[in-house]
């Protein structure tokens, strides 16, 4: 049954949120800064774009001016908490179902906590090492992670989770680990109810967010579903009602019909061919020259999420949606920095760290 | 008992061989009076690291041995039996023991809900049951029974049901939603025989769960209640059967667990010791914390032990490790309900003045003035005497709170609201509020001028000069309040001249140029930070001041309650009058009660803990032997 939430986010609380917003968006790194971060050792230069990211204060912390010599996993909990930082700041004035589906989008960082944990369980792997790979949400963290670390399988973390926020994903979850044993299932089963949780949230939003959420969470969920449906049938090939069943609905380009037409292809030509003709167009003119495979696919659906996350934050008046613009650009943003660091750190040539984190 | 600070503790340096290290650490965990938390590595040259497979071990049998006594609910002893050092292999033993323990509560755990599922089933079925019983219809059908179609009943969450269905298209299927129970829909699906395999995966991952009809029920609709009754029975005696196995599994292993206790007791202080010694071949050395009374003791029982191997340097905490050094904190049992009201704030910081006594009186006091009634204050204190067994820290808090209401209660006259019960001893508060709002007033420039004190007293101890002398919570800080509230008091009494304000100036400026000091701003910032902070330290002083007058208003609010509950009764004759007066004093009693605690708790949180209190300490915790606190 639909819950029903009469708070509302204030005028005034939105403007808070507005000015913050655009205070951090100053944060945002161009193309040319990304580009000066993978072609410089030179510390100025980087520490410049660093502290143009707004992360200055960062790097000192760590006592990493020399970028060549950090440790990883503490810039990379460092960057997380200055997001997690940022977006409470922002999400804090929000109400009601905005504010629930804004604190649960954030909840995704717990989601990969999540899997982290049933991975190395899965895995065998000592409980150090699992922790080791843990984000650290400090004050924010919900799971109870020492109980979840000391747990003897993946069967025990998933009933350990029981009397959390995330118990009905636990209990899917578990059900799927009964049946298939495998860590594949686990995933899929973990994503399902999460992108589950969030079309139910937005579709309880008020009918002006929604409409106005709907273009850029559908375009998050239609890369999710076609990197998946890819996925699935190319190299899982799981038959095409099992595939169907696995993905998500809330798409704004990939229909449900659009979707049931698509898993019954077997090959990713004839897939991308049969796209609906405005995103087959889009990704046509985006992979032009490049090879088609699942993860080309993903980085360029992925650019595309955030290249409408930033013309909407560049044209449209504020409002919910510009908050999530702002939380999907940062979040994304951070990760290149971190990857490109942590490439350099590695001595990985230029070129590889540009196709690893796909930015031409 | 009577303290103001935490009892003074040494910084300890034990330079040990690393043999010795697990004798050393029991020695320390008996004496209860050496903690590790917090304590920095100085010898930059013994950068080794140890026994990292003994924690490992430690940690996973710590993890078991938590999951274990929570799930077979055991009570923990107090103290081990037969100290000694546990050895990495007899760690090891135990840890696997315990391994095997969990894993038959793991067991357990799963028929535990496997039998919540069988319970669910069963609901599922009846609600089933209720909705076709109607038809009269052969369960068969339900069961996959046909020749040619492949028929499923079955349970799935409601989210999967439209997902499902559109999938089931594709391979052909049907799906037909029956009725939605919870979060879970019962659902009937159907398709040619021929394609049943190509669902299976596909049902599995809708958890789809099939409902099997018993065999029994097919074709006899008339006897499907007491079928299903039946299958009630047989889930109430497995149920009974789990919980005696469990019983008797705890009682079987009791002793076990109980002895791994102690083994894990016993281990945990190497291990935490091990945790932080550095070291370079066998040479190591441990910090920590240590009461200042127990050192001797410890360096003669280390000495005797261990002979002249051990090396013990020991030294009084430096100015700047107040805040890595642990707090022993007031531990009187008679105040412990107050000081559990401090914690919530925070723990004061080593050195710092502890608040305990002066919390306790002055909460106590600040209640009794705004709640001031006899009858009320001997009711919190025969429900003190009532829930003295049951709540024996809240009871002790009713019992002073109460003491305080009943001694202002003959102050005031008030008993359950009368007033010619007894003589007032001062005055009804009604009778000169403005007297009232005085004596508040003053209370609370005393209550402020007192914690400026304590203030000073802390920044002085913690050797920050310029800040005892020059902040806005200093002696300037003082200073600027006590010319505030006399300049005020002139202006009251027609006896103001403009150059008064020198005497407010003086500590301003005093206060300013502290601020000047403490800022790595421009010149242009620093002076916009100083005129604004100025200004505001100001405004809080009079607010805070203003702000103890509650302690009238809420007296006199008492009195206004009271008045209001008799005007009703008075309205009423009979027992409808005597009811209103008992309800209302009851409504008082409780309403007021709470809002008063509340607000008492307010002053002395902001106006009197933010003034002076870092409350940025941490608890000492020594190395103990205590099984219990393994959790």
């Amino acid at each position: 049954m639909q819950r029903i939430n009469v708070i509302k986010t204030t005028p005034a609380k939105l403007s808070y949120s507005q000015t913050l917003v655009s205070l951090y968006s100053g944060c945002f790194l161009t193309h040319e800064d990304f580009d000066i971060l993978i072609k410089n050792d030179c510390s100025d230069d980087v520490n410049l774009v660093l502290s143009k990211a707004g992360l200055s204060h960062i790097i000192s912390e760590s006592n990493t001016i020399d970028v060549c010599s950090y440790n990883s996993e503490k810039l990379e909990s460092l960057f997380l908490s200055e997001f997690i930082n940022q977006s409470i700041n922002v999400v804090r004035s929000f109400s009601g179902t905005e504010h629930d589906l804004l604190f649960y989008w954030l909840r995704q960082i717990e989601i990969c906590n999540i899997k982290t944990i049933l991975r190395g369980k899965a895995m065998h792997r000592s409980n150090q090492a699992i922790e080791a790979e843990l984000f650290d949400l400090g004050p924010y963290t919900t799971l109870p992670i020492d109980a979840l670390i000391q747990t003897e399988d993946v069967a025990e973390v998933l009933r350990c989770l029981d009397n959390t926020f995330y118990a009905s994903l636990a209990f899917y979850t578990l059900k799927q680990y009964e049946q298939h044993n495998q860590i594949f299932s686990l995933e899929t089963s973990v994503d399902q109810q999460f992108f589950i949780g969030l079309v139910r949230r937005l579709n309880m939003l008020q009918s002006n967010d929604k409409s106005q959420l709907h273009p850029l969470l559908g375009r998050i969920i239609d890369q999710m579903n076609l990197v998946r449906l890819l996925r699935y049938r190319i190299n899982y090939k799981l038959s095409p009602s099992h595939t169907y069943f696995l993905l998500s609905s809330g798409g704004y380009r990939l229909k449900q019909q659009d979707l049931l037409n698509l898993v019954k292809l077997k090959k990713i030509d004839n897939l991308l061919t049969e796209l609906p003709a405005t995103l087959a167009t889009r990704l046509h003119s985006l992979l032009d020259g490049k090879q088609q495979s699942i993860q080309s696919i993903n980085s360029v659906m992925e650019s595309e999420v955030i290249d409408f996350a930033q013309y909407f934050l560049r044209v449209e008046s504020f409002c919910l949606t510009s908050v999530f613009a702002f939380l999907i650009i940062r979040r994304y943003q951070l990760s290149l920095v971190h990857a490109i660091l942590k490439g350099k750190a590695m001595n990985v040539n230029e070129q590889l760290i540009r196709f690893a984190i796909g930015l031409h | 008992m009577f303290s103001l600070q935490s009892k003074p503790m040494q910084y300890m340096s034990l330079y040990l061989l690393k043999d010795d290290v697990p004798s050393a650490a029991i020695i320390l965990a008996q004496s209860q009076s050496f903690d590790l938390s917090k304590a920095n590595q100085e010898d930059s040259l013994l950068t080794e690291h140890y026994d990292e497979d003994y924690a490992n071990q430690f940690e996973q049998a710590l993890g078991r041995y938590k999951k274990v006594v929570f799930f077979l609910k055991i009570k923990l002893k107090n103290r081990v039996k037969n100290i000694s050092h546990i050895s990495y292999d007899y760690l090891k033993q135990s840890n696997e023991l315990l391994g095997e323990i969990w894993n038959q509560c793991i067991s357990f755990e799963i028929q535990q809900r496997k039998l919540l599922e069988q319970k669910r089933m069963i609901n599922h079925l009846k609600s089933l049951w209720k909705n076709i019983a109607k038809f009269d219809t052969d369960l068969s059908i339900l069961d996959n029974q046909l020749d040619f179609l492949d028929i499923r009943l079955g349970l799935m969450p409601s989210g999967h049901v439209i997902r499902l269905k559109k999938s089931l298209s594709l391979e052909g299927y049907y799906l037909l939603e029956h009725v939605q129970s919870g979060e879970n829909t019962h659902v009937l699906v159907a398709g040619l025989q021929e394609n049943q395999e190509k669902i299976q995966d596909l049902l599995d991952a809708a958890t789809f769960q099939k409902i099997q009809i018993p065999a029994e029920l097919h074709g006899q609709p008339d006897k499907v209640n007491s079928k299903i009754s039946d299958l009630e029975s047989q889930y109430h005696a497995e149920l009974m059967h789990l919980k005696l196995s469990i019983e008797i599994f705890q009682s079987r292993n009791i002793n076990q667990i109980l002895q791994v206790g102690d083994t894990l007791t016993l281990a945990r202080p190497y291990r935490l010791l091990s945790e932080q010694m550095h070291g370079i071949g066998a040479l190591v050395n441990v910090n920590g914390w240590i009461l200042q009374s127990q050192v001797e003791s410890i360096k003669n029982q280390l000495h005797n032990a261990l002979g002249k191997k051990a090396v013990i340097l020991t030294r009084a905490p430096h100015p700047d490790e107040y805040e890595i050094t642990p707090s022993v904190v007031n531990q009187s049992t008679i105040i412990k309900p107050f000081i559990k009201l401090i914690k919530h704030y925070g723990i004061p910081r080593y050195n710092e003045l502890d608040p305990s006594w002066f919390f306790t009186l002055s909460y106590i006091l600040m209640f009794g003035m705004m709640f001031g009634d006899i009858g009320h204050g001997l009711c919190f204190m025969g429900l003190a005497v009532l829930l003295l067994r049951k709540l024996p820290e809240f009871s002790m808090f009713l019992l002073f709170i109460g003491l305080s209401s009943v001694l202002f209660g003959f102050l005031y006259g008030s008993f359950f609201c009368y007033e010619h019960v007894f003589d007032a001893i001062w005055m009804t508060p009604l009778s000169d509020p403005i007297l009232m709002l005085e004596m508040a007033f003053w209370w609370g420039v005393g209550f402020i001028v007192l914690l400026n004190l304590f203030s000073i007293y802390n920044r002085f101890s913690a050797k920050k000069i310029r800040q005892a002398m020059m902040d806005g919570q200093g002696l300037s800080g003082l200073f600027l309040y006590l010319s505030m509230i006399w300049l005020g008091y002139q202006f009251i009494s027609d006896d103001y001249k403009s150059s008064y304000w020198l005497l407010v100036m003086i500590p301003l400026i005093m206060i300013g140029v502290n601020k000047w000091f403490d800022s790595d701003e421009t010149h242009g910032e620093r002076l916009l930070i100083i005129i604004i902070e100025s200004y505001e330290l100001m405004i809080n002083y009079l607010a805070n001041t203003i702000s103890f007058l509650r302690l009238a208003a809420f007296s006199l609010n008492h009195v206004a309650l009271a008045i209001t509950v008799f005007t009703l009764a008075d309205m009423l004759e009979g027992h409808a009058h005597w009811l209103v007066i008992v309800f209302g004093n009851l409504f008082i009693l409780l309403l007021e009660g709470a809002v008063v605690a509340i607000q008492t708790l307010r002053l002395e949180y902001y106006e009197g803990f933010s003034r002076f209190f870092y409350a940025d300490g941490f608890l000492f915790e020594p190395l103990n032997l205590s099984p219990k606190k393994l959790l």
